[in-house]
């Protein structure tokens, strides 16, 4: 993905040529809607939430400084309309202490597959409080990269690091059995 | 469970792939934005309430300027007359506050 082609579209979007605005939601729709999934769980809803984002950029587009890449400043927007539509309504997924209660159940039986628990496990991480959730989110979504997590938060490094830090210390401690179980 | 296992198990998730129609509603959406009238500003409601108050600005400033009239009772002229300067500057601050806020809003619904 170009920086130049997303600083080129932007110029013509803001010159009065909207149809260039449809290069940028090739080129980014996969990444937004891929976040909007990974802070819901659904994907109707991950699509909705993208396509709000998308909106809410073209609304927005004359805001971008050029100082940051365009990709920082729309992960930086899309993500924090993402946490206020999860925080608004909350995605539908148990409580971490009953869906732990359940996955408990499921651990002494081995007939649980490794897929399952994986998928149990990532819903588990929505679960936790916002702050533990969103950095986790992030953090995993952009390839591990603490700096860009950082910037889509808009936290300091160091506080994506101690909230990384603490939010798989609870998932462990949540989740004894069923990560035990993997290791 | 190690960490490293953990970070694989989190990292390595697959990609959803977007609808086919993702694009054309997102451009849509856009389209129908961009080209959307600004919102009309309510004058049909915003009307009385500024006649209220230039009646209202008109009445003080008035009262300001009255002849002295010989009147039997409590004097409310002397008292018209301490508070009037005071009111008069207190509904042309909040005339100009008004006055901001409305072109402060034009303003924004021109850029939505």
């Amino acid at each position: 993905m170009s920086a130049e082609e997303d600083a080129e579209d932007v110029a013509r979007v803001l010159a009065g040529d909207v149809s260039a605005f449809e290069a940028i939601v090739r080129r980014w729709q996969k990444p937004l809607v891929n976040l909007a999934y990974r802070f819901c769980r659904d994907r109707g809803r991950a699509e909705d939430m993208a396509q709000e984002a998308f909106l809410r950029a073209y609304r927005k587009l004359a805001s971008w400084r050029r100082e940051a890449a365009f990709s920082t400043w729309l992960f930086a927007l899309a993500t924090n309309l993402y946490r206020s539509e999860v925080r608004r309504v909350p995605p539908l997924t148990a409580p971490l202490d009953e869906g732990v209660a359940a996955l408990d159940r499921r651990a002494v039986e081995p007939v649980l597959d490794e897929e399952r628990r994986d998928r149990m496990v990532r819903n588990a991480v929505l679960g936790l409080p916002a702050k533990y959730r969103d950095v986790l989110t992030l953090f995993y979504f952009h390839g591990m990269d603490i700096a860009k997590s950082a910037a889509s938060l808009g936290v300091p490094q160091g506080t994506v690091k101690a909230r990384l830090s603490r939010g798989r210390d609870i998932l462990r401690g949540k989740l004894p059995s069923l990560l035990g179980h993997r290791s | 469970m190690k960490p490293e296992e953990f970070d694989r198990l989190l990292a390595d998730e697959s990609d959803i792939v977007p609808s086919s129609g993702f694009v054309a509603s997102v451009m849509e959406a856009v389209t129908t934005e961009a080209t959307a009238p600004p919102l009309a500003f309510p004058w049909s409601r915003a009307w009385p309430l500024a006649a209220g108050f230039a009646a209202l600005l008109v009445w003080l400033v008035f009262l300001q300027f009255r002849p002295v009239v010989a009147t039997s009772g409590p004097d409310l002229y002397a008292w018209f007359e301490t508070i009037v300067p005071m009111a008069t500057g207190w509904v042309a601050g909040a005339l100009l506050m008004t006055i901001a806020l409305t072109a402060w809003s034009l303003r924004l619904a021109r850029f939505r």
